[in-house]
Order: structure tokens, then sequence, then C-alpha cells
């Protein structure tokens, strides 16, 4: 069983601790080191608070900005209160839009358009009307044939392959992008 | 004075409220009084150049020197001591005390549940002293009541001990030594092992004289394993003549204790 220590160890540069028992102070004397712990601990709550200080100042500072803010703002008037309320019916006007999209001609199309030779690999399209297809195509040719399939297709335009190349080195797939326009909403979003 | 708060639960009433002179700083008191408390009377150390003085007792000295401050050492003589096994089960220094207050009782009956008790480590020993030959509230309440701050009150040997590594550091790493602190008739041997106290015995002399002296030198354990024992001796009041086979640190043959075995501060080797 070992002895009692005071917890911390007692650097090497006090030396050995040699016996002084004291009448008037029964226990022994604290470590060594104590004092100076202490004054770090005591440094420590102090910046500690010192930082609680200054952060509740801060908040304070930004609390009374905000209320400055928000008087200027009801000083101002209805029109900006106007454009919250639009700024927040926005996302509900883009679902309801969503909801609305003919996603099922889309896909027909693009199944339409398929050649056998061609593997898609992503489709990309939202209500702005773009559609971004990606695949893969055993020759060149395939890739064009889907082009020229799809701007067949009505209710598209501006269809064209912006990238085609080999999907790896000593192989003869062929990697495309291609992109197209729905002219339907293009008549509808036009003013 | 700032009195134990441990022990003296059981070492007599409360101290009395301190005067208007205790109150004032520690600082302001002149000097700092060395005193060797005996069973029979107080060695006073008037600087490192003076001799000791010999006082009757504590409260005469405190009469002749009120309104001033001294740390006490207490001669082995009224001082027993308690080493205890390396490996003894204690969490905490009360822990200790309530084990050194066990073992005196045990020894020494119902008196020693009075005794004020100190207690003390080094690396890897601890022990308890005992302050048998003197009230320790009456110490107090003599200072007190003389206007004197007392700033210590630990055992000479101690004192001796931190004396003794200081001038000779080899002491640290010599397997087995014994430090007799001579008191005329009367020493304390100190065990050190690799410079920690191992053992502090006492031991009555059959005279105050070297022969008596090597006696009790002889009967020590002189091997700690292929190591042979040092004994080193300080003190005062013992006849004149050398010491077989004893170590002599300066001289024993004064009739009054050498200032310095007494003063801290002011040792020089």
């Amino acid at each position: 069983v070992k002895r009692h220590s005071r917890g911390l160890p007692r650097p090497a540069w006090l030396g050995k601790p040699l016996p002084a028992p004291d009448f008037l102070r029964p226990r022994r004397a604290p470590h060594p080191l104590s004092w100076a712990l202490l004054a770090v601990a005591l440094a420590a709550a102090l910046d500690g608070a010192a930082d609680a200080v200054q952060a509740w100042q801060q908040r304070s500072l930004a609390s009374q900005h905000f209320l400055d803010a928000r008087q200027r703002l009801e000083r101002a008037g209805s029109p900006r209160t106007v454009t919250s309320a639009r700024a927040a019916r926005r996302p509900r006007d883009e679902a309801s839009a969503l909801l609305g999209h003919p996603w099922q001609q889309v896909f027909l199309s693009v199944e339409t358009a398929s050649v056998p030779e061609v593997r898609w690999l992503a489709l990309e399209h939202g209500i702005d009307g773009l559609l971004r297809l990606e695949g893969e195509s055993s020759d060149a040719a395939g890739a064009l044939r889907v082009a020229q399939a799809l701007q067949a297709v009505p209710g598209w335009s501006d269809v064209g392959l912006n990238r085609i190349e080999r999907a790896d080195a000593g192989s003869d797939v062929q990697r495309f992008d291609l992109k197209a326009r729905r002219t339907d909403v293009l008549s509808r979003g036009a003013p | 004075v700032s009195p134990a708060t441990d022990a003296p639960d059981r070492a007599g009433g409360p101290a009395p409220a301190p005067s208007a002179a205790a109150k004032r700083s520690w600082r302001s008191r002149g000097p700092l009084h060395t005193l060797l408390l005996q069973h029979d009377g107080v060695w006073a150390a008037a600087g490192r150049d003076g001799p000791c003085r010999w006082h009757a007792n504590f409260d005469a000295w405190c009469e002749t020197m009120r309104d001033t401050r001294c740390e006490l050492l207490l001669s082995g003589t009224v001082v027993h001591d308690l080493v205890c096994d390396p490996g003894l089960p204690v969490a905490s220094d009360k822990q200790l005390l309530e084990h050194g207050r066990a073992v005196f009782e045990h020894y020494h009956g119902e008196v020693a549940a009075h005794w004020q008790l100190a207690c003390w480590s080094s690396s890897s020993q601890c022990g308890v002293s005992a302050l048998h030959g003197a009230n320790f509230a009456e110490l107090l309440a003599t200072a007190q009541r003389h206007g004197v701050l007392i700033g210590g009150m630990q055992p000479w040997w101690a004192r001796v001990l931190r004396l003794v590594l200081r001038r000779l550091p080899a002491l640290r790493t010599t397997p087995l030594a014994w430090l007799l602190i001579v008191e005329a008739g009367f020493a304390n041997a100190l065990c050190l092992k690799h410079g920690e106290c191992a053992a502090v015995c006492v031991v009555w002399l059959d005279s105050p004289s070297p022969p008596a002296l090597a006696s009790f030198a002889a009967q020590l354990p002189a091997r700690d394993g292929g190591a042979e024992a040092v004994i080193l001796a300080m003190g005062f009041g013992l006849a004149s003549g050398p010491v077989a086979g004893v170590e002599v640190l300066g001289r024993l043959d004064e009739s009054v204790p050498s200032p310095a075995w007494l003063l801290e501060r002011e040792f020089r080797p």
C-alpha cells in the first residue's frame, strides 16, 4: 500500500522533502506548488469573468441594435412588410410549380428518344424547363441519334450535345452530356 | 500564533482571546528568537555568535522578552516519536494523526490522549511526533500572556537533520547512517537510510561521558545489507574525550548548545 500523497508530484528541483513536524500546524504544509496553482486558477477565473462581462456587454449592445433596427423598420412603413410577405410566399409557390410540372411527359420524351446502345447515367430537370442528360453510348453515333430523336419529340428545343468523350482509355464507350429545353415552359414564362 | 486546531480538542480548553499586543504584526517584533525547550528548562539562542542562555522555563524567558517573537525547538526529552511503516494505509493527515494517537495511547496510556501531535512525511516515510513533556495549551497561554508570538514548534531533531544534510549532502546517498543528537545524558538516535529518517530512538546514557555514548553507539545496527553504517554525533553536555566509533560534528563537550545547531537561517558550515 502506498502512503498517501497530496496528489501532485513534488518537483525534482525542490529536492527531497524532509521531516518537518510542527505542533502549531499538526497537519503538513501544503504542496510547494499549491500557491502557484492557486494563482493560475485565480488568473483563469478572472480571465473567464472578464470574458463573461465582455460577452454580456456585446449582447446588450446587439440587443440595443436590434431594437433600433426594428424601430427604424416600423417607422419606414408597410412596403417592407409586403416585400417580406412575398419572400415568405416564394417557397410555397415553387413547391406548387414543382407539383404541377409535367414530369410524366419529360420521362416519356427521354424514353422515346432513347436508342438501344445508350445507357443513361444521370438526369437533371427543373421547373425552369432545362433538361440535362448524362449517358454512355457504345459509339459516338449513338449519342448523336439520341440528340436528333429528342429534337424530333414535340415540346423540346435547343437540343445539343455539350460533351462527348471516351469513357475509359482503351475503351470504345463514349460518355456524353446532352441539354435541351422544354418549349412550353419557354412560352409560359415569356412576358 | 495560529493555535493548532487538529488535536487540541483533547488538549485543553480554548485559547484565550489574543491581546492587543499579540495583534501586532509578526515582523514588527524584532528578530526571531530560537529556543530549545527541554524537560527542565529552556536554552535561548542569542544570535549565531553569542552563547545560548539558560532559563528555568518558558515563562521565565517570556517574562524577559515581552512582545517579541520566537520559535520553539523541542528537545528529545519532551517529545516522543513514531516512525510509521512505509506501507501504512493512511489516506490523509487526519488518519495518520489518529493512528499515531492510538499507538501512543497503547504504549503510554490515557495520558497520551491529551498530547499535542504533529505529523510529517518525507519521500518514503511518515511519522507522528507527540509533545509529552510540556503542556501545549500552557505554552500558548504563557506566550499570549506576555505578548510573545510563537512562529513554530518542532522537534529539535528535525532541525538538526535539515542542517546536517545541508552540511553533509553525501548522507542522502549513504545506505545507513545513525545521527546521535546528544543532550548531556540523553540522546536521540536518528536512523537514516539514504537520507530518509527511518527511525527515531531515545536513550538515557549511563553518564554524560564519551564511553557511555560510545557504548550506546556500539549497540546500534552497524550494517544494512553489505553497507557499513556511518555514525555521527552532535550536541552538547558530554564530558571531554574521544568517542570511539563515532564521527563528531562540532564539539560535544560544550556545556551549552551551539547556536549553529539551533538557528536555521544563520547556519554556515
